[in-house]
């Protein structure tokens, strides 16, 4: 009767999550319509006459096979188009959403304020190593095994779940699942190291996971409006790839039994430069 | 009623699990180490009414998967894997379709032909993860303009993608090197778009140019040539096809002898002025041409040579490569010549310094040894260098506007000479491409991006 | 009978100018060209050289002296070979000449275009301070865009590293 009702709970979560996730989704399209772009012939710019003399058809073909081809020479625009080169977003009325409607929302769950960050190792990397060297998946699901195992011994209980353990097993543990998850989400982000300034590119991203590893709902910017609306777009994208890498990086493989530590997870994404 | 009591249970148990999920801290992570992979993303055919829209619709996506594939940034997916069948763009797509085929991203677009005969192509760019549309344009034009349309469509994309400006809708001068009837070297002045298309000469074969630089409005370009004897620099206008040896006359107003050589000019920022390397009586120095007042201002005055001066896109100092120390080593100075600074120290020689339009890089070419490589090095000269590639000849980097890529003159031996193609590579080292040309070919120079 | 004596001489000079050693003996001239033909390089004559010709020059002093990699000094043997051709220079009062730098294909265009100025100018200065009046010598850098030799090894660079020294005109020209 207890897992009827546990399960119950669960999965009423994820049905609430899922139903918040959704209607998030149909918005966006009516925010973006297709805006019109005239496009100007710049035939005087873009095309160019040979120079005089006219290069003489030769024998030979070591240079003129590079190029044979005659240079396009595109009229000029047959009258000013009276719509305004960068006009208003053109109603192009997007399709109504074949996406099931919204139900009740349900509040999300909400962070505490950002903590001051703490002092993070940021061990060099440099550009060369895009290849990401990070160690396996297998070996870290082995290394946390026997750090589990090890927990256990210590503390010589057995794992009764998530609610129980003792503080020590718990920052072990903390580190480990810290180490699991960098694994996991380097595979996923595609980071910013190749822009400029890429050490002010560090965005923050909070989520909710299902026991199962799943997403509990879609991952959120910590500081969506700054991140998303910065006069950087590199910011912007920034912002757009954690997210990214966070739902593409979905299932999780967390191990279930401290399911409560890492059902709610924030990420700070910051791409760190190899001479920083 | 039973289902709405169990619909209630479950809102209520939610709410409860909620709670209990706030009593626990998030857990935090930093995330430092990624991948700077290709974002994977599908390009299906542009949609069309008719079979003419539909036929221009792929030629347009051919040409934008070209240019974002070229990127290296972006890995267009095999469209033999699509599975929707993409015929309004104003549909919402079926995401899952697209994602089970790894695509992060996906363009749809549509061509429409007016009775004017006139281009209509719209698009919309689709995040599949985040469900999202991330872009949505529409462009009009002369039918014949259609490649700048699909330019400027993977220039969107790219920019939405990445967060700078995509480089895609601009063209690139070089030389086109061969040998005459005679085995006389050949040194022609070609220009084509930045992915190959539009190929045409600018100068014919009856006399060597060399080393072009584009002006910032992208209507002219300097270039060099023995056309009066010695190397001298000249303007080329690319509208009208008019062509001046620039500095003659200034250089003998100036009281340096006219027949001395005048070398690569690359123009400031604001397009009023060039730097040049002159010959003057104690060897090379870089001077400033003022192009309204027609003078020049002598900016170095070292016995060694210094040449190959290029501006930083402020405009505010300038780049050159000087003997002054011995071998070939970089400097960068005011554009008034004073607070002259090295900024390498390796061995070897360097030379071919061009200032990222970034403004935070300095490209360079270094010859150690017996190999030569291309290089890039912090304008104020702070940190390593790091290279980028290593080879038996590289010549003349030419940035792409956006700062990202790297054009350079790359020289392989052969049983005949050695053989001079363009390459391409970008700022991280990777993405070696060979431009598109049909010979040989060396000296290149970007446009800035045209609009 | 004469006349292929002097042809044989010339194809012994020639081939020796074109080892880079021409022969150290310097021939009385006899007559000042009427016209000197300029840059003429084309076959020579059976009746060989006509005196105060490129060709001549070339025989008689050697047209090309020789530069170490990246260095613009010259060589004792650069040397020898500029006093002979101020020598024939003071034989042919008539004659101007171009120097033109050369340089190898192993460095960049443009330092190669200021490198060949270097050699072009160190070559004219030489030749100036032997007595050579500078308004005869005009001097011109080709840097790397002529080579003699177009293969890619030592030997060839070696050759292209050079300063050549060609006959424009006489005085009667120009």
């Amino acid at each position: 009767m207890r897992g009827v009702v546990l399960s119950l709970l669960v999965h009423a979560g994820i049905l609430a999550a899922g139903l918040v996730y959704l209607p998030r989704a149909a918005q966006v399209f009516e925010d973006t319509p297709i805006v019109p772009v005239e496009l100007v012939t710049v035939a005087e710019r873009t095309n160019v006459r040979a120079a005089a003399p006219e290069p003489e058809p030769e024998p030979e073909e070591a240079v003129e096979d590079t190029v044979e081809d005659e240079i396009e020479t595109p009229e000029p625009q047959p009258e000013p188009e009276p719509e305004p080169a960068r006009a208003e977003p053109e109603p192009i009325d997007p399709e109504p959403e074949p996406e099931p409607e919204p139900a009740e929302t349900q509040p999300e769950p909400v962070e505490e304020a950002p903590e001051p960050e703490p002092a993070r190792e940021t061990p060099p990397v440099r550009p060369e190593q895009r290849r990401d060297t990070t160690p396996s998946l297998e070996d870290m699901l082995g290394n946390i095994e026997r750090q589990v195992a090890e927990v256990r011994r210590e503390t010589g209980t057995p794992d009764e779940g998530e609610r129980r353990r003792s503080a020590g097993a718990g920052d072990a543990m903390t580190a480990t699942l810290q180490d699991l998850i960098q694994s996991h989400l380097a595979r996923c982000w595609r980071n910013s190291l190749d822009a400029p300034d890429p050490d002010e590119l560090a965005v923050e991203v909070v989520f909710s996971l299902n026991r199962n590893g799943e997403l509990a709902g879609p991952p959120r910017l910590v500081d969506q409006a700054r991140v998303l609306n910065s006069p950087n777009p590199y910011l912007r994208v920034a912002g757009e790839r954690a997210l990214r890498a966070a739902t593409q990086c979905a299932p999780y493989p967390l191990p279930p039994e401290y399911y409560s530590q890492w059902r709610q997870i924030t990420v700070n994404f910051a791409p760190s430069l190899y001479s920083r | 009623m039973t289902r709405l009591l169990a619909l209630a249970a479950a809102l209520v148990a939610s709410l409860v699990f909620t709670g209990l999920s706030m009593a626990q801290e998030p857990l935090r992570v930093d995330v430092t180490r990624g991948n700077l992979d290709p974002l994977p993303i599908a390009l299906p055919d542009f949609a069309g009414e008719s079979e003419e829209a539909l036929s221009r619709g792929s030629d347009i996506t051919r040409v934008v998967t070209n240019d974002l594939a070229s990127s290296g940034l972006f890995a267009p997916i095999d469209p033999a894997a699509y599975i929707e069948d993409i015929e309004n763009i104003d549909l919402r797509p079926r995401f899952s379709d697209w994602r089970v085929i790894d695509a992060s991203a996906l363009l749809v677009g549509s061509v429409t032909i007016q009775d004017d005969g006139r281009l209509v192509v719209a698009f919309r760019l689709w995040d599949t993860r985040l469900e999202e549309q991330l872009l949505g344009l529409q462009y009009r034009t002369a039918p014949e303009n259609w490649r700048r349309v699909a330019h400027k469509v993977a220039d969107a994309v790219y920019q939405r993608l990445t967060g700078e400006e995509g480089y895609f809708n601009t063209r690139i001068v070089y030389v086109a090197e061969g040998r005459g009837i005679e085995g006389e070297p050949l040194r022609q002045l070609a220009i084509m778009d930045q992915d190959g298309a539009n190929p045409s000469f600018l100068t014919d074969r009856s006399y060597m140019a060399l080393l072009p630089n584009y002006s910032p409005n992208s209507q002219e370009i300097t270039y060099v040539s023995f056309l009066e004897g010695q190397a001298t620099t000249y303007l080329y206008d690319l509208e009208t096809g008019r062509q001046e040896a620039l500095f003659s006359s200034a250089m003998r107003s100036a009281g340096l002898d006219p027949d001395g050589q005048s070398l690569s000019a690359r123009f400031s920022p604001d397009g009023e002025s060039l730097a040049v390397s002159v010959e003057t009586r104690s060897g090379h120095d870089i001077h400033l041409y003022d192009l309204r007042t027609r003078s020049l201002d002598r900016l170095t005055q070292h016995p060694a040579d210094d040449v190959e001066p290029s501006f930083s896109p402020d405009g505010e100092r300038i780049v050159f490569s000087s003997s002054r120390g011995g071998g070939s080593q970089l400097y960068t100075m005011n554009r008034d010549g004073s607070d002259v600074q090295r900024i390498t120290f390796g061995n070897g020689r360097y030379t071919t310094p061009v200032w990222s339009p970034r403004g935070d890089l300095i490209a360079f070419t270094k010859q150690s040894g017996g190999t030569f490589s291309l290089g890039v090095v912090r304008a104020d000269g702070s940190g390593i260098e790091r290279i980028l590639f290593e080879g038996y000849f590289v010549d003349t980097p030419a940035w792409s506007p956006n700062g990202r890529v790297l054009l350079f003159t790359r020289g392989e031996p052969r049983t005949d000479g050695t053989r001079y193609e363009i390459w391409s590579v970008d700022l991280a080292g990777f993405n070696l491409r060979r431009l598109a040309t049909g010979g040989m070919a060396s000296d290149p120079a970007w446009s800035p991006l045209i609009e | 009978m004469n006349i292929k004596l002097f042809a044989i001489a010339a194809l012994g000079a020639f081939a020796t100018a074109c080892a880079s050693t021409p022969p150290a003996d310097d021939p009385e001239p006899i007559e000042p060209p009427r016209s000197a033909e300029p840059v003429d390089r084309g076959p020579s004559e059976p009746a060989g050289p006509t005196p105060g010709s490129t060709e001549h020059f070339v025989q008689t002093a050697g047209d090309r002296v020789f530069f170490g990699l990246d260095r613009h000094d010259l060589t004792n043997e650069a040397r020898e070979t500029l006093r002979r051709q101020a020598a024939w220079l003071a034989s042919y009062s008539d004659a101007r000449i171009l120097v033109a730098g050369n340089c190898d294909e192993r460095g960049t265009r443009e330092y190669n275009l200021a490198l060949g100025a270097r050699r072009a100018n160190a070559a004219r200065d030489y030749l100036i301070s032997q007595g050579v009046d500078p308004s005869r010598i005009s001097t011109v850098s080709y840097g790397k865009e002529r080579p003699t030799c177009t293969q890619s090894n030592e030997q060839c660079w070696a050759i292209n590293r050079n300063a050549t020294t060609s006959i424009v005109g006489s005085g009667y020209t120009n």
